[in-house]
């Protein structure tokens, strides 16, 4: 790393990110009642105006405390400054873990196309046949199942109980299923991974991306952070998979994964211990560039008023109101540059880091 | 080759057979029923009675096929009837299906059902039944599920003095039997040919027949006209970006290493990093007014003016291309920054090759190995981006039209959404998803027509 420790670029992004961190995790010792920025995000003092410029003084009626808005108030008279610090959090926490779900899928769909391949693994008809009669079985008893009474008569779906009835029932299937493969000779037929990952990856990437994405959210009767970061999360992972399975299929042709083979070790550990640690580099840059890309989908998903429930604050709908009062020039400047540290301090690590790597 | 542009048109059709069925399951999911979105006037019912509002409902629900089944086969649980998807409205189906959940029994439900329907159709022929009465039943048919239908059965049951009425008896009767019966089932399957919800609609999606919920007029109409506005911008953008992008990188090569190159190249890294948005919102508001200054009114308003005279396309667009100057800029500059350092970095890397100092040592100019070396070896990167780029003409950017008021297809997508305009949401969806299929496609065969061991890369992915 002595390379990247005399590269202003990489440290000055890092300080960026650092500062977005710490913002993140103090923004309640930072913005509230009584701090730094002594408005909350959401107060509406009684005696503030909408859209008052920077630095403007408000005088609290009862016990005269004066208060200074450093970056101005919006057009419902709420805090700027207070409201970007408390914006951090949105930003960081659907990029992160939006990018590392996605991570999670490239990582086991990857694995799947690169180690296991088209030749790798072969199975039964019989196999083949339980595990899909089974899944679909397993699907129907578990959905039928979960509706579940609240107080009786009043009848709900339940989703943990969905899930711990599909989990027991794909436990049942692979049970069998291994049963079947060590204890039955039968003709037995390769399983595709490799081209089937890859037509999967096709037919998503063919998909015009910022549509689908409307038509997912035109659906959903309750936004949520949750269902922003798991659709954002479930939206990018090709590239990745494709980087994936890439970098393990040249990292197979190594004699590390020979050697772990000579020693006994299971396809898995193989997998998880000996490859995907190999691997930590093209997926750390990816990873980097992806949170900005998750940031910057987020923040215009909700300066569309899409996604976000209206109770969050987020910097794409502070940069929209920028638009209904156009003499409001810091609502327009704030969240977009907050927006664009954010960018520019993943890319520009990615960036550094590719070039680090690459130079060695 | 010919094989291999076979083989990618094979292709199509199972992508755009799994971009139908998505979307209609999306479309089926989402809130609201059509039927009755289309029966209500700016929000409004205009039927007089129960009567005629059902029959004018089953009559558009038969013409819009609704009244079929939703897909080719269903899988149901078997205490399911076979012939839920016939009953009419689909508030009423919905709680019919809720109520075979709860109790498992089809028959008690059927049985409520019409007891139900028959109390309504009688109190609509004018017979005499109890006010209160009358609203509780009403009450009933929206009603969620089990606990609602029992709370409102005794209620009836406690207010009403007519004892005698068999029919209200007969439907409380038949309240008293909705129980859970506990029975065990099994997933049935049935096959349903080609007379379902998806065939029909994948058949009129394109055609007159499918229109909008606001304002009836078919959507492929409103999707050409929003379309005109973003096909024309996209591909005036398309062609700027092809050309602004290279004419950079060639200078930035020319004079590279100067601090002219330095500036630049500082310039088109924080370009690529400034959101889109940000920069549109940006310019909107520091130089479409004189608030700032004189000098900062430099671009008109915002906004497509309206036509209310019949104009043609180009002619409503030579009217407002001041106001397309804007978008353009926003559309174009984002993406030729990252165009223009990308085919940088590309000619200066095949500027290292060994056959580029053999041409310096025969005396050729600085100049002239780029322009007859250099660029034509190191284009493949930048013909491969612009070649994949070709669908973006024709999507757009939703978040410009919408900052800049441009009444293309991404707004009209939005607005539609907003609206619970469902039938125009999913075509536009449907359409697009055609449309850049095609769009990768074509470009993916000009790249290999032009750069044949290309074909190679594209097959392995």
């Amino acid at each position: 790393m002595k390379g990247l420790g005399r590269d202003v670029r990489f440290w000055l992004a890092t300080s960026g990110i650092l500062l977005l961190i710490l913002l993140a995790t103090f923004r309640f010792q930072i913005a509230g009642q009584g701090c730094w920025i002594p408005f909350a995000p959401h107060e509406i003092p009684a005696e503030a105006k909408a859209f008052s410029p920077p630095s403007t003084v408000i005088q609290d009626l009862d016990t005269g405390e004066e208060r200074v808005h450093k970056l101005g108030t919006d057009q419902l008279g709420r805090d700027v400054a207070s409201r970007l610090v408390h914006g951090t959090t949105i930003a960081l926490t659907v990029g992160i873990w939006s990018s590392l779900l996605s991570l999670f899928i490239a990582f086991l769909l990857g694995g799947l196309a690169g180690y296991v391949g088209d030749e790798k693994h072969r199975l039964s008809w019989l196999s083949i046949i339980v595990l899909l009669m089974g899944f679909l079985l397993v699907h129907f008893y578990a959905y039928e199942g979960s509706y579940v009474y609240e107080i009786s008569p009043r009848l709900i779906w339940s989703l943990p109980s969905f899930l711990f009835r599909s989990m027991v029932g794909i436990a049942i299937i692979l049970f069998s299923v291994w049963v079947i493969e060590k204890f039955t000779k039968m003709g037995k037929v390769h399983i595709p991974w490799d081209t089937l990952v890859i037509k999967l990856m096709e037919v998503f990437m063919s998909m015009p991306r910022l549509f689908l994405l409307l038509a997912v959210f035109a659906i959903i009767s309750k936004p949520s952070v949750l269902a922003v970061t798991i659709i954002i999360g479930c939206l990018r992972w090709p590239r990745l998979t494709r980087v994936v399975r890439a970098e393990v299929l040249s990292a197979k042709q190594e004699s590390y994964v020979d050697s772990a083979k000579v020693m006994g070790l299971t396809d898995l550990s193989i997998y998880a211990k000996h490859i995907l640690p190999n691997i930590y580099k093209p997926m750390l840059i990816l990873t980097m560039l992806n949170i900005g890309t998750a940031i910057l989908i987020e923040s215009s998903l909700s300066f569309l008023h899409i996604g976000l429930p209206l109770t969050e604050v987020s910097w794409g709908r502070m940069l929209s109101d920028a638009r209904d009062y156009i003499p409001a020039w810091w609502l327009a400047v704030g969240p977009g540059v907050m927006i664009f540290i954010a960018i520019i301090s993943f890319n520009t690590i990615s960036q550094r880091l590719s070039h680090h790597f690459e130079s060695k | 080759m010919f094989g291999y542009a076979i083989k990618r048109i094979l292709l199509i059709f199972p992508t755009v057979f799994v971009i139908l069925s998505l979307s209609f399951f999306l479309q089926s999911l989402a809130p609201g029923d059509p039927v009755a979105d289309m029966l209500r006037v700016d929000g409004h019912s205009v039927f007089n009675s129960q009567t005629s509002y059902n029959q004018a409902y089953s009559r558009l629900q038969r013409q819009m096929d609704l009244d079929l089944p939703a897909f080719y086969f269903s899988v149901r649980p078997s205490y399911f009837p076979d012939t839920l998807y016939k009953i009419v409205p689909k508030q009423r189906r919905e709680l019919l299906t809720t109520l075979t959940r709860q109790t498992k029994n089809w028959e008690a439900v059927s049985d409520f059902h019409s007891a139900h329907v028959d109390i309504i159709d009688k109190s609509e022929r004018g017979e005499e039944i109890q006010k209160d009465v009358l609203v509780l039943l009403s009450k009933m048919s929206s009603s969620r599920d089990l606990s609602d239908i029992q709370r409102y059965s005794s209620a009836i049951y406690d207010i009403s003095i007519d004892g005698e009425n068999p029919e209200l008896n007969k439907l409380l009767g038949s309240v008293q039997l909705l129980r859970d019966s506990n029975k065990f089932s099994w997933p049935v399957f049935s096959w349903h040919g080609f007379s379902n919800q998806f065939h029909s609609w994948v058949l009129r999606i394109f055609s007159q027949h499918n229109v909008s919920v606001v304002d009836g007029k078919p959507v492929m109409k409103k999707i050409a006209e929003a379309m005109s506005w973003t096909a024309s911008m996209g591909l005036i953008a398309y062609v700027l970006i092809g050309i602004v992008s290279l004419f950079i990188a060639v200078c930035q090569v020319l004079f590279h290493e100067s601090w002219m190159d330095r500036i630049v190249s500082t310039f088109l890294y924080v370009m690529i990093a400034i959101p889109t948005f940000w920069f549109a919102t940006l310019m909107v508001v520091f130089f479409t007014t004189p608030e700032y200054g004189s000098w900062t009114d430099i671009f008109p308003s915002i906004g497509i003016k309206p036509s209310f005279i019949e104009k043609s396309f180009l002619a409503r667009f030579g009217d407002n291309f001041g106001q397309l100057v804007l978008p353009i800029l926003c559309l174009t500059i984002v993406s030729s920054s990252y165009l223009a350092l990308l085919t940088k970095s590309d000619i200066l890397k095949e500027l290292t090759k060994p056959y580029i100092s053999t041409a310096k040592a025969k005396g050729v100019s600085y100049a002239g190995l780029i322009r007859h070396h250099a660029l034509p070896n190191s284009l493949v990167s930048y013909i491969t981006i612009l070649t994949g780029a070709i669908p973006s003409i024709f999507t757009g950017s939703l978040i410009i039209e919408v900052i800049f008021n441009i009444p293309g297809v991404g707004r009209l997508m939005l607005y539609s959404m907003q609206n619970q305009d469902w039938p125009v949401v999913y075509t536009v969806v449907v359409l697009m998803s055609i449309i850049t299929i095609v769009g990768y496609l074509v470009g993916d065969l000009v790249l290999a027509k032009m750069y044949p061991r290309t074909i190679k890369s594209l097959k392995g992915s």
